[in-house]
This record gives C-alpha cells, structure tokens and sequence, in this order.
C-alpha cells in the first residue's frame, strides 16, 4: 500500500531530501509544494496520509496550514508532521497546539524520518488494512 | 639520386621512426601530395557543401562538421596547378593549420610513408615561382603499375592558412 | 541502500549557490539604501534573514558543518537586526559581505567538514558574534490592545509577531481583509495583489479561512497593517476583492506619534539607475529560471544530432520503396510523419540551444558587489551604472567573460577614477561613474567599460614602454596617439604589483586582450587624459543566438538577421522602373532601391521572376530591398564564424547551422548596404535579371 505524502517546504534540498529518502515501496507517491498557496491547491484535491510542513515559510506559514488542516473536513485523517528548527522553540509549541502529530527537529536523518512516518501510520494502516 | 625505401621496415602509424617524417599521402586531380601526418585532424566523408558566393576560387565553401564550420579548399586550384573543374569529392581533410581548422577536398586517400629526410627535395633548393606552401616534392614508392615511385608535393598546413587569408 | 544525500547533493550545492547570489544582491541594496541614508527596508532584512536561515537548515542537512556554523552565527545577528535589537552600520555590512565569499569558498571545498578550516571560520563567528545588540526599548506590548484574536495570534511566528508590534508602535492601524481566490491562479492572484498594496500596507500574513471558498476556491483572510485612512481603504477593497474590516482597539491607544518616515517606496528598483532597470529585470527573471547542467545541455544536442541521422536514414528507406506504386499512400503518410518529426526536431534543437543563453546581466551583477569593495579599498566612491543587461549571450561565453570584464572593472576604480579630494579639485563630481554597457552591433555583441576617471596619459605611456624596454625610442617616435594608448595591451607592461584580482593573480592588459582573442572578439582602449577611459570589447556573435529570415537565392538557403529586416513583399517585374542606372520599385508611394542578391552573387536564379520576394531592409535611415527567390520562414539560428580564411569575402557575416549539417550563410546587411551604396557592388547587384 503506498502512503501518499506532501511535502511543503521552501527549500528545494529539503523536498528533494524527503523525497528521495521516503521513494521507496511504502512512499513511493510524494508530492511537492514549494509555498503555502500551492500546498492549499494541492490540499484541496487530495488527501494525503502524511503531511510534512517547514513551519518557516513566508507568507502562509507552516502554523497557519496546520491550523487550516486541522479544521479542513477532507485533512481529518491526515498524519501532520512540523519541521522546525527548535523542537523547543515558540513556533514548536504553537504547532503542537494547533494539532501537530509529531515535531521533527532540523538536522534530521533518513532514518528519522521513515521511522518517525512508520510509527505514525502503522495504527491507520491496521485500522483501513 | 633516390634511394629505395624499404617498406618492411615501415610501421603503419609509427610517428617516432628515428629521424624519420610521417606523411599521409592524397591524390587530387592529376596531382599527388603529401601532409604532415600528426597535422591532419580526421579524414571525413564529404559533408553538404555550402559554397561562398563571391570567395576566391580555391575556396569550395563551408562545411560544418559537429556543429563547426569549417572552410573547404580545393588544393589544386590553390596551387593555381589545374584549372579544370573537379567533378565529385572523394574525402575532406580536416587539416591543422596551427590555428585554425582547414578542410582539404581530396579525391583519394593513398598512403602513409615514413619519409627520410633525405628523401625530400626542399623547395628552396628549387625554383622560386613555386607557391609558398609547398615545403617540397619527395619521392616514394607507388601502387601504381605504371610508375615504380611517383612525386609527392609536400604542403606546409602553417602557410596555408597564411596564404588563404 | 545508498545514502539519499549522494543523490541530492547537487541540489543542495546548486540551491546553496543561489542562497548566497540572492544574499549578496541583497546585501547591496542593503548597503545603498544605508549609503543613501534611508530607512531600513524590513522586508528587505527578512529576506536577508530567510536565506542565511535557509542556508542553514540545508547546511545542516548534508554535513556541510563550516558552512552551518557561520550561518548560524549570521542568523542570529540578522534575527537581531529584523526583530529590532540591532540597527544597520557600516561594521554589520562589512560582516556581512565579507560571509558571502566565505560560503562560496566553503561550498566549493572536496571535503565540507575539512578540519584546517575550523580556526578561520571560528576567527570570523568571534567577528560576526562581537557586533552587539542594543537592549531593546520595552514600553509595554502594544499587542494587548487591540482585538485580534488569539487564534490569530497563536498562527503566528515570532517574526510576523514583531512586525505586527512594529506597526502598531508607528501608528498604523489593522485590519483584516477577507478575500477569496481562485486557487488554480492563486500565485498570480497574490502577486496582485501585493503589488497593489505595497506602496500603503504591510502584509503581516495570509491566513487560509474555512469559510467561503469550495473545492475550486479559497477564502483567505490578510492581516494587513495601514497608515491609510480607512475609508480610502474600504473603497478600494471592497467589491473589488472582499470585505475589508478594522480590528478593533479595545481601548483608546496613548498617541504614538506616527514616524516621519513611511515605509519607503521599494527599494528594490533602485539599485543603479539605468535605462532598463536591470536589478529589477535580472532578479525577475533569475526567479524564473532554472538551474541546468551545461554538459546535460551538450549530450541533449549530441542526442539531437543523432536523431537527424536517424531522420535521415528514415528518408532515405523511404525513398527506396518510393519506386513502388503499391506503398505509394503509405508512403505519402510516412513522408507527412517524417516531415512532423522534422518540425519537432528543429523545435527541440531551437529550444535547447536557447536555454544555453543567458543575459549578460547575470555577469555584470557579480561586479556591483566587486565596485563596492574596490572603492571602499582605496576610498573612493564609485556608482556603478549598467545598461543592455539584457543583452543574452551563449552562457559559456558569458563565464569566460567574466574574468577579463572583471579586470577591466578593478583597472577602471584602482587606476581610472580618482580620490574624492583630487575628483573634487578638479571639479568634477565626488562620485566617480563606472558604466558597463552591452548592445548588440551589426553581427556582434559590444561590451564598454567606461569611467570617467583620471584617463590616460598617451604620451607618458609611450615612456614607460621605452622604460620597460618593449619598445625603442626610435620605434616610440612613429607611434600615433592612439597607437600609444594601444602600448598598455604590450605583455610586461603593467606592474604585477598594481593590478590583482581576486585570486591574487597579477594581471594586464595583455592577459584581458588575449583572453578576447582567444574568445574570437576584439578589445580597443579609448581614453581623453583627465577626462576618462572606455574599454570596448566586441565580439562576434558566435554562439549566439539571433533570429533570422530564412530565404533561398539560386536555390541555396541564406538567413537574414531580423533586426535589419522591415518587411518582406512579393516580387512583381513590371513594377521594376531604373532611375539612373539602378533598379528601383515603388512601394507606397516611396522608391526602394532594390539589389538582386541571385545577380550579385552570381547565381542562377529560380526559374519564374514572379513569385519572388523582395526583403525591405532598413540601415539608419537607408531602406535597400534584397530580391530573393523565395522566402522559407523564420528561424532562431547560431551564427558561427566563417573563419580568417573566408573572412574577407564581403557581404557574410557567418554561416548558421539549420540542422543536419546543412548551413545557411548569414547575411551580413549593414556590409551589404555600404556596398550597395558606396561600392562597386552598386552596379552589379543593382541591375535585376530581366
């Protein structure tokens, strides 16, 4: 079964990062959105089982996705991780209120990363299985 | 008086014979003549020709090979040797001038020899209404079954593109 | 499995790369917005900001360490500097320059982590870490009395928090705008839409609402902050692009007088003034452009090439079955295929080759922050004025102009233009000028480098070479003046001392003009002792691009430039007249001098007379028109030199390539026009066929 992921970043490493580790069989449909404005068009014609935001974007930050997601009937379901640059910092915590999943903290590895999805949709895959 | 050059002792492509000058004989029109070998670039099939409206007569026109454009010189009529118009080209040069690239319409390839130097009659030694790009004539041994040896003009590729321009 | 990274290292690399060119374009506006003694652009600072942040997070990433550390370090300062706990000076600039070289060197490393470099990026944290914060002026949170909301605020971050403070301390009011967008053309909706506000509002966010909006369209509400009068805002907004509301102050706000100051008008457009606006144009449209590997470029027409061979030996079977009847539809249909092919084939060549130019300006650019530099070395103040940035040209070429330009540049502020005190005692304006300008030229491209410094002295040139013994005194005196400016290209004839670059290698003017030559182009020096000095280098337009009118005489395809080209028409005989021994037509009323390129080139031309075309031309204010045999179409071709040998034959200016080996020579019009009118030409080309 392939999750399907978006990944909203600005940084075109990063995505390119995210989407090479994540390409395997499990993750094999990964999108891309490089701002705020093109996650929401994305948003609005697919649901995904994961979706990774940078918290620091201009314009529509990572904060106002979540906040958008979390009230958006078609993104109940969705697995919603924060990147930041500070898992303590004040725009972590906003996050986490605003009904992150999870908080990953930047430098991360690949590995953080799969285990980090694995373990959040494990129990969504036994659910739907 | 010539000697005889031993052929068995030739070595195709050996540039390093001792004392020793590679040579890369063509044949086009009714004339023989010989370059420097390390001086040709590539032997081509002939390109498309675009021919230069108002150049000189020697000038065949352009070609353009892998995106280059390269002039092509119809040797003979250089030479001002032979005035008759040349039918088919059999083979380009692409000849080193030493700065630019120089694309020789031939009509045959004939051969490589390894001339001794003492096989080269030097143009200077020889009358002075020759062109200035012949460096000599030399004399080697032919395929030919009429002829033991035939004469080869020797091209200096350096003053062809000075006495083109 | 392999490490993800090794694949997408040389995104990073090539993300990292523009990172630091948009901070270094930056920091210049930066700096001359300071220079100008203008208030600091906070967007500006926030952009500054998001690079240096982004560099890090990457940097971070894929084990580029060094690199990391300094950005972290210059993080903090600009985080400091946008939040307001440090304001802009000279100290901060220089840091902040001297970073963007830096990370070029450091990106450039084999080995990101390389250990001998600790201590110099450490030496230079120290520096960045020793440029201080002020304490920051707390007079309560101006946050508290207004009613936004706290689900608005906790979206925030804490760089949009600070700016929303900021507003309110300089007595801006806030308001909310609700307004739903299209969301397949939200990108160009937005751009819009703050090109519409930025003069008036500071956009504080976007905020997706839930409400309104459907599958195809979202409503977002902005957060905006205004000195406007709100009913000039409602005006405006409203019916045009949603409601627009206050938000409320929950208690009457102790007047903060409004600073003096508005947010000034961008600063972007301002950086040297010239006639296109190039840091305009070229930040646009490096935000438009795409990273490319040239060598992926070069296999890409490599594969071209060898599909013309393949279209070729298509054609050929083609032929072969044509002598058949029996195939002869399927034929008919495999040669309309063959020509679709064709088509795309020529298109896929044009669009590959036009990816390989850029514009000039990407060149020019780098020098703005070198002018800067140099004049801050020796204490002068030098403005850098650039025009024809647009001006694209094969991207290798480009590269391979950048050193010399380069030098030229650092000859014109370390030789050419004077000290303040001297520039003034002379009566000339402190602010010495440095201008680059590129156009194109008949079949060339021209680059000037000119100042409007101290000029050169002929004759004490012509000295200093019989000094140096490159020259004897005897040979100096045949020397014409401008053959004594030409002195300074002589190899040996500057000192290795006076004149480095950025590598420390010495260099002269006999290295730029070699450089040139080897390029295939041309350097000349004009200079007026006291008064200024202008470099020009030409070259041909090898490599590049133009588009051209493809027509056949006498059978064979020749191109014509475009730009010389007014119009084409058909060609009819009886409207032919002769005024004085040339063949005229009256065209509108007008006489046009015709020159038939079949009869001046000796060529036979096609068989009908009707049928053919006559190309108007226009040089300057002569119009010529050139009778062809018919037109085939236009087409975007590389003109490349004909080479020394050909090079005096009158009339080309080169050949250009039209695929599959086939070439059509490139007319040269401005050579074909002064023949026509001033030469022998003028009797054979003008006479037509009858």
């Amino acid at each position: 079964m392939a999750f399907h992921t978006l990944i909203v970043d600005d940084s075109s490493a990063v995505r390119a990062f995210v989407r090479v580790s994540l390409e395997d069989a499990d993750f094999a449909r990964v999108q891309e959105a490089e701002t705020g404005f093109e996650a929401l068009q994305l948003l609005a014609s697919h649901s995904f089982d994961v979706v990774i935001v940078d918290v620091n974007m201009p314009d529509i930050n990572g904060l106002e996705l979540l906040a958008f997601m979390k009230k958006s009937p078609r993104q109940q379901g969705t697995c919603k991780i924060l990147i930041s640059t500070a898992v303590d910092g004040l725009d972590a915590q906003r996050g986490a209120e605003l009904g992150a999943d999870a908080l990953l903290e930047k430098p991360f590895e690949v590995e953080e990363l799969r285990e980090l999805i694995r373990s959040l949709l494990d129990p969504v895959a036994e659910v739907s299985g | 008086m010539t000697q005889v050059v031993q052929t068995d002792t030739l070595v195709p492509g050996s540039e390093h014979q001792l004392g020793t000058i590679p040579v890369l004989s063509v044949s086009a029109g009714n004339e023989t003549y010989g370059f420097p070998l390390p001086a040709i670039r590539e032997i081509l099939m002939p390109p498309p020709l675009t021919p230069v409206p108002r150049a000189p007569e020697h000038f065949l026109g352009v070609i353009s090979v892998r995106g280059q454009v390269i002039t092509l010189v119809d040797l003979p009529k250089l030479l001002r040797l032979e005035v008759h118009e040349r039918q088919t080209i059999g083979r380009v040069l692409l000849v080193d001038s030493g700065e630019e690239l120089i694309g020789v319409a031939v009509d045959r390839v004939v051969q490589v020899s390894q001339l001794r130097p003492e096989q080269i009659e030097y143009a200077s030694a020889m009358s002075a209404e020759l062109s200035e790009y012949i460096v000599g004539v030399a004399r080697v041994p032919s395929e030919s079954s009429t002829d033991p040896e035939e004469m080869v003009i020797l091209i200096d590729p350096g003053a062809l593109l000075g006495g083109l321009k | 499995m392999s490490d993800p990274r090794d694949n997408v290292q040389q995104e990073f690399l090539a993300e990292a790369q523009e990172l630091v060119e948009a901070l270094s374009r930056d920091l210049l506006l930066l700096d001359e917005a300071h220079q100008r003694g203008e208030r600091v652009d906070s967007a500006l600072v926030n952009e500054i900001f998001r690079s240096v942040h982004t560099l890090k997070g990457i940097a971070g990433m894929f084990g580029y360490k060094h690199v990391g550390t300094i950005a972290h370090a210059l993080e903090d300062l600009l985080d400091d500097l946008r939040l307001g706990r440090t304001i802009v000076g000279d100290p901060l600039l220089d840091v902040l320059f001297d970073s963007v070289e830096r990370f070029q060197r450091l990106l450039a490393l084999e080995d990101p982590q390389a250990p001998e470099e600790k201590s110099g990026v450490d030496a230079y944290v120290a520096a960045v870490r020793s440029i201080g914060a002020q304490p920051a002026t707390e007079d309560g949170d101006p946050l508290e009395q207004y009613a936004i909301g706290s689900a608005v605020l906790s979206v925030l971050t804490e760089y949009e928090e600070h700016r929303l403070r900021a507003c309110i301390r300089e007595g801006m009011k806030l308001y909310r705008l609700r307004a739903t967008f299209d969301l397949a053309a939200i990108d160009d909706s937005i751009e819009t839409l703050r090109d519409v506000i930025h003069d008036d509002a500071e956009i504080i966010t976007y905020l997706p609402s839930l409400e309104g909006g459907n599958d195809e369209s979202i409503e977002l509400v902005v957060l905006l902050a205004s000195h406007v009068p709100e009913a000039e805002l409602k005006a405006y907004f409203e019916g045009r692009y949603g409601t627009i509301e206050v938000i409320e102050e929950r208690a009457p706000l102790p007047t903060n007088p409004p600073n003096p100051t508005l947010i000034p008008p961008d600063t972007r457009s301002e950086l040297p003034p010239s006639d296109d606006d190039w840091g305009q144009a070229s930040l646009r449209s490096l935000a438009n452009s795409v990273r490319v590997d040239i060598r992926k470029l070069d296999d890409l027409m490599n594969v071209v090439g060898e599909l013309a061979l393949v279209r070729g030996a298509v054609s050929r079977v083609v032929e072969s079955f044509a002598a058949d009847p029996k195939h002869r539809q399927s034929l008919q249909e495999l040669d309309r295929v063959g020509r679709g092919f064709e088509r795309q084939l020529s298109e896929l060549r044009m669009r590959i080759l036009d990816v390989r130019m850029v514009p000039l300006g990407q060149v020019f650019s780098k020098f703005a922050r070198i002018v800067r530099q140099a004049a801050r070395e020796h204490d002068k103040q030098v403005r850098l004025v650039v025009t024809g940035a647009n001006t694209e040209m094969d991207k290798l070429i480009v590269e391979e102009l950048a050193d010399p330009l380069m030098h030229l540049v650092r000859n014109a502020i370390d030789h050419g233009i004077e000290p303040v005190d001297a520039r003034m005692r002379l009566a000339k304006p402190a602010e010495g000028t440095l201008a680059l300008n590129a156009y194109h030229k008949g079949s060339n491209v021209v680059i000037e480098v000119e100042d409007d410094g101290c000029g050169m002295n002929a004759h004490k040139l012509r000295e200093t070479a019989v000094a140096r013994g490159l020259l004897t005194a005897e040979a100096g005196h045949d020397l014409t003046r401008q053959d004594m400016l030409n002195l300074v290209f002589l190899p040996g004839f500057s000192t290795n001392t006076s004149v480095t670059d950025m590598s420390g290698r010495g260099v002269g003017m006999d290295v730029v003009k070699t450089n040139i030559l080897r390029m295939g182009g041309v350097v000349s020096i004009a200079s007026e002792h006291g008064i200024g000095t202008k470099i020009t280098v030409t070259l041909p337009i090898t490599l590049a691009i133009i588009r051209a009118l493809i027509v056949t005489v006498g059978s064979r395809p020749f191109a014509l430039p475009i730009a010389a080209v007014r119009e084409a028409v058909p060609y009819s005989p009886k409207d032919v007249r002769s005024i004085q021994g040339r063949k005229v037509v009256t065209m509108r009323g007008e006489t046009l001098p015709i020159c038939d390129l079949a009869r001046l080139f000796g060529l036979q031309p096609r068989g009908r007379q009707a049928g053919r075309f006559v190309i108007v031309c226009a040089m300057g204010t002569r119009e010529l028109g050139f009778v062809v045999d018919e037109l085939v179409g236009q087409e975007d071709v590389i003109t490349k030199s004909l080479g020394k040998t050909l090079s005096s034959v009158r009339g080309f200016a080169g050949a250009a390539d039209l695929g599959d080996q086939r070439l059509a020579l490139v007319l040269d019009a401005p050579a074909l026009f002064t023949e026509y009118f001033e030469g022998a030409g003028a009797q054979l080309g003008a006479e037509t066929h009858a």
